[in-house]
């Protein structure tokens, strides 16, 4: 989004540097290199190619849940879109939905890092950082723009955000206090850390209860410690208080404490008068206690716990700023928390997008801010391109999953959401997916049937049809020309029918010819063909009479092929020289009049006197038949 | 971060072109060395010669696939002056080795061009199997095979004369009824003087004939010429190889303005000269969502355009310096998708592992 990130550096391996290299796209993310030679170089030509393809961790299996669930809160997303009325109490169920799967995720990305060898867990130790930093990222986009605080005082939550991402030290806290041994100082190296870990998070129960169990807990100093946490006026929208009332009461109270402190009565225990000292807001205190903080928002929530508990969001930004400044943090995820506190989205995206997840998190995220309203995105000349955005994002999570050879349709689903490109880029897609398996296949066609994509559905089935020709299954090839609906390609098809059964006096796949029903009617030949079989059929079970009217019928019809003539006659021959009389004298009439039209093919020469024979005779005998029933 | 898998493609002399199949499963290379080798991929992801024949008598420039509709066609065109159109044919044999046995054969030698010819190009599905060339006497010529299900019966349907040597041409693939059947050429003409070099020529139902409808106004050389899918959009996009990198659009003019001078709205998208030299070829990736380019500084450079459609540089593909001899111990190899250990890369082919996300702070190339 940054016109000055400098672009992407990749050295391919075994290449000389300045050699000419060409690429070439081998479908929508691999690229194929090759190489060329200056002119004149005397060097020995290499010609390796090289493949290259981006790793893309998504594809992993210990992923695959993550990338299946968030798929389904996605669609159930889009469903919310179209209902009205006020959807952010659900927005902000599936926005936790998300927080959960990534979770799970998490955790059992955990249990198998603890199972496997050191090589694959170098890349799962890589997955937990990446998603355990989006899931902290998220949490606090939760907060800040899915969530409505009360009050619009975001602290308490903030320090919930800080507390379940950080719970080391309070960990820590609750097994001292488990034991409950009196002198615990003394017994714990750590307990000093966990009292100020527990102070940084604003859990005030939790200092109370460790400094209770001090070995000098009867100590004056002591006692006024308990007693100033104990009164310390804690914010609560619900509280009665109005956010002035609240200031005036919270600053008396920090200002007796820091007279206290002034007359030195907590000097009795260091540990205990640097503690009272930072809850008193003090802000060199806060930084000397950076040393008990993995993150500066640790710090952050400490410093507005103790000196703006009524902080609201625009002022969160400016202290955001300061301390993150100050403790030099520049992880993706870092910048991506001080965009979320500045509030600027637009940042936020940027540098979410860096995080190596594949754009996973961009793409789930923005659209569930998209889905809230809370998506205001504004270019150089201040037109507002959200849209655009929200559709990008969400057209290249698709589109890499597209990639894959069993999370494509998962893929497909978010470019049917895309409403300007969606349907373009999936049509292109879908055509150019491996085939393989007929289930595959079948899958393929479903999706494209689904969206309305007719062109594809033929041309899909048409080259699963040309692919069963080249390998001489025919009938497969008539079944899918037939769902192709393509005319043409059935003629050809059919044609190659007749054309064996003309060779070899065979017909193939009669089970499926015998029972093409309606589907006869999608070409000429195809019709010649099914009737035909019939009359094979007709003929085979003794339905004489039957066969010889579909005999005729296909004489007279005009969709024999030329080739086909003289075997349509020749098959004429046994049915005129029935006992019974089975053939009329029109049928006879019009047998002459074929044999005189079509009866020149070569192959027919030899049967030709037999023929014309065999239909006097059988003329005569219909002749003097006939008669018999018009006197009767 | 990124994978890369080395094919040895055995060609004795420059290859001169790659074309991957519909489904990126297949992959022809052609050469100086006369031959055309297709190269088909497994389920593990290795490359396996399953074709090579001497196809020209001369260099082979490049090499094209036909929609999958029509079989398992290539096309060919080389400085022997002529093109050619090559099926595959699947043996019906029965006998154990015979079945599934696979060969090429040259379903037609199309010989009308007196010089060189330097492009082959099959026409976008819904025209038809159509085959456009052009070379260097300045001819463009569309083919046409009028029964699909006979290759070997092609008929010169239009010569166009573009009175300067033509080195690339481009379809548009745009499958919309929306506007007429279009092509785009260009020439390496080396004359500064004349008025353009890219040629934009459409196909009018109602003549029957193909006219020029535009020339874009590019002096330098042209090398290589490439339209992208058209998406949907209102406006055609055709990426440039010259003397710098060029994405132009076209949005055509609506008909209703009769005094319009051109057909088309033209503008320069994106223009780059990051190659600081001369630029050889320009290749979409399906999608058309990303361009890469190759030029004469040893890079192939990926462009994308953003949701604002701002163009810019995603990735920088070069050597890394090392000769293939010294590094032939250097990374072990790793078959992507490995659910288990045991597939073996063939001898031709390898694998390596372009770094790691060490710390995950990589850009993704889309």
């Amino acid at each position: 989004m940054d016109e000055n990130d400098s672009p992407l550096t990749i050295d391919i391996p075994n290449v000389p540097k300045h050699l000419r290299i060409t690429g070439s796209w081998v479908n929508s993310n691999r690229i194929g290199i090759y190489k060329k030679l200056a002119k004149g170089s005397s060097e020995k030509y290499d010609p390796t190619v090289y493949i290259l393809r981006p790793d893309i961790i998504l594809f992993s299996p210990q992923l695959r849940k993550l990338v299946n669930e968030s798929n389904g809160v996605f669609l159930s997303i889009q469903k919310i879109k179209s209902v009205s009325g006020d959807v952010r109490p659900e927005l902000l169920k599936h926005s936790k939905q998300y927080r959960s799967i990534l979770r799970a995720c998490i955790e059992s990305l955990q249990d198998i890092c603890g199972k496997c060898l050191s090589d694959k867990k170098e890349s799962l130790e890589n997955f937990l950082t990446i998603f355990y930093q989006i899931e902290c990222v998220w949490h606090l986009i939760e907060i800040l723009y899915v969530d409505v605080v009360p009050g619009d005082v975001i602290l308490p939550q903030l320090l919930e955000w800080i507390r379940f991402h950080f719970p080391s030290r309070e960990l820590v806290a609750v097994k001292i206090l488990a034991q409950k041994t009196i002198g615990a100082d003394l017994e714990y190296p750590n307990y000093w850390e966990a009292v100020i870990g527990c102070a940084l998070h604003g859990k005030l129960d939790l200092v109370r209860a460790l400094l209770a169990l001090h070995s000098k807990a009867d100590h004056p100093a002591f006692v006024m410690a308990e007693n100033v946490l104990k009164t310390m006026p804690i914010y609560n929208v619900y509280g009665g208080y109005s956010i002035d009332g609240f200031t005036t009461c919270w600053k008396r109270w920090q200002l007796e404490l820091c007279s206290n402190l002034n007359s030195k009565a907590f000097i009795v225990d260091t540990n205990l008068e640097m503690i009272m000292k930072l809850i008193a807001g003090e802000q060199d205190m806060l930084w000397q206690f950076s040393q008990y903080t993995d993150a500066w928002y640790e710090l952050l929530a400490a410093k507005l716990f103790y000196t703006s508990p009524c902080c609201k969001q625009p002022e969160l930004s400016l202290h955001a700023n300061n301390i993150s400044k100050r403790w030099q943090a520049n992880r993706p995820s870092d910048n991506a928390i001080r965009a979320v506190m500045e509030s600027n989205l637009h940042r936020v995206i940027k540098e979410i997008q860096y995080m190596g997840d594949n754009g996973w998190f961009a793409a789930h995220l923005v659209d569930l801010l998209y889905a809230c309203g809370k998506l205001k995105i504004l270019d150089r000349d201040q037109v507002e391109v959200s849209n655009q955005l929200h559709e990008s994002l969400i057209l290249e999570y698709g589109n890499t999953l597209m990639g894959h050879r069993s999370l494509w349709q998962c893929g497909a689903s978010y470019l049917i959401h895309c409403p300007v490109q969606g349907l373009a880029r999936l049509e292109i897609l879908l055509q150019s997916l491996p085939m393989g398996s007929e289930a595959r296949v079948n899958k393929i066609l479903d999706i494209a049937r689904d969206n309305k994509m007719d062109h594809i559905v033929t041309s899909i089935c048409k080259i699963q049809g040309l692919k069963s020709m080249k390998q001489g299954r025919l009938g497969n090839a008539l079944a899918w020309a037939l769902k192709a609906q393509d005319s043409g390609f059935t003629t050809y098809i059919a044609d190659q029918f007749l054309k064996r059964y003309a060779e070899y006096g065979e017909l193939d796949c009669r089970d499926l010819l015998e029972n093409l029903g309606f589907c006869m009617m999608a070409s000429d030949r195809l019709t010649f063909l099914g009737k035909y079989c019939e009359f094979h059929q007709m003929y085979s079970i003794g339905e004489f009479k039957e066969a010889a009217s579909l005999l005729v019928s296909l004489l007279v019809s005009n969709l024999t092929p030329k080739y086909f003539w003289s075997i349509l006659l020749s098959d004429a021959i046994p049915l005129l020289e029935a006992k019974d009389v089975i053939l009329s004298s029109s049928d006879c009439f019009e047998l002459l009049r074929c044999v005189e039209a079509h009866g020149d093919d070569l192959k027919f020469q030899n049967k030709i006197e037999i023929f014309r024979l065999a239909v006097a005779r059988n003329l005569a005998r219909a002749l003097s038949l006939e008669g018999c029933q018009v006197e009767h | 971060m990124f994978e890369a898998h080395s094919i040895n493609a055995e060609h004795k002399d420059l290859i001169h072109d790659i074309a991957y199949d519909f489904y990126g499963q297949r992959m022809a290379t052609c050469s100086s060395d006369h031959y055309v080798k297709v190269w088909d991929e497994d389920e593990h992801g290795n490359w396996h010669l399953s074709a090579s024949w001497k196809a020209h008598s001369g260099p082979v420039w490049k090499v094209t696939w036909a929609h999958p509709e029509f079989g398992q066609v290539l096309a060919t065109c080389s400085s022997d002056r002529t093109a050619a159109v090559w099926e595959e044919i699947v043996g019906e044999g029965s006998g154990p080795g015979e079945r599934g046995m696979r060969h090429w054969v040259r379903r037609t030698n199309l010989v009308d061009s007196r010089k060189s010819v330097t492009d082959v190009k099959f026409a976008p599905k819904t025209l038809g199997l159509l085959l456009a060339t052009c070379s260097e006497d300045g001819v463009i010529r569309i083919y046409e095979a009028p029964d699909v299900m006979n290759l070997s019966q092609w008929t010169l349907q239009h010569d166009i004369s573009c009175k300067l040597q033509c080195s690339c041409l481009s379809w548009n693939p745009s499958l919309s009824r929306l506007h007429p059947p279009m092509i785009a050429v260009g020439s390496d003409d080396s004359n500064p003087s004349s008025d353009g070099k890219v040629f934009i020529y459409e196909y009018s139902e109602s003549s029957r004939r193909w006219t020029k409808t535009q020339t874009l106004n590019i002096v330098d050389p042209i090398h290589d010429i490439a339209f992208a899918p058209n998406l949907g959009r209102s406006f055609h996009t055709l990426a440039i190889a010259s003397k710098d990198v060029q994405v132009i659009t076209l949005k055509p003019v609506l008909d209703n303005v009769q005094s319009a001078s051109s057909r088309f709205e033209i503008n320069v998208a994106a223009q780059f000269s990051d190659h600081d030299s001369t630029v050889w070829r320009v290749c979409w990736n399906i999608m058309g969502t990303i361009l890469a380019s190759s030029g004469d500084d040893g890079c192939v450079r990926l462009w994308k355009d953003n949701y604002i459609n701002n163009w810019k540089c995603v990735a920088v593909l070069k050597g890394d310096g090392t000769s293939a001899q010294s590094a032939e111990t250097s990374t072990a190899a790793t078959p992507p998708n490995h659910s288990t250990g045991i597939q073996q890369t063939s001898s031709t082919t390898r694998y390596y592992k372009l770094g790691s996300i060490s710390h995950p702070n990589q850009v993704p190339w889309h």
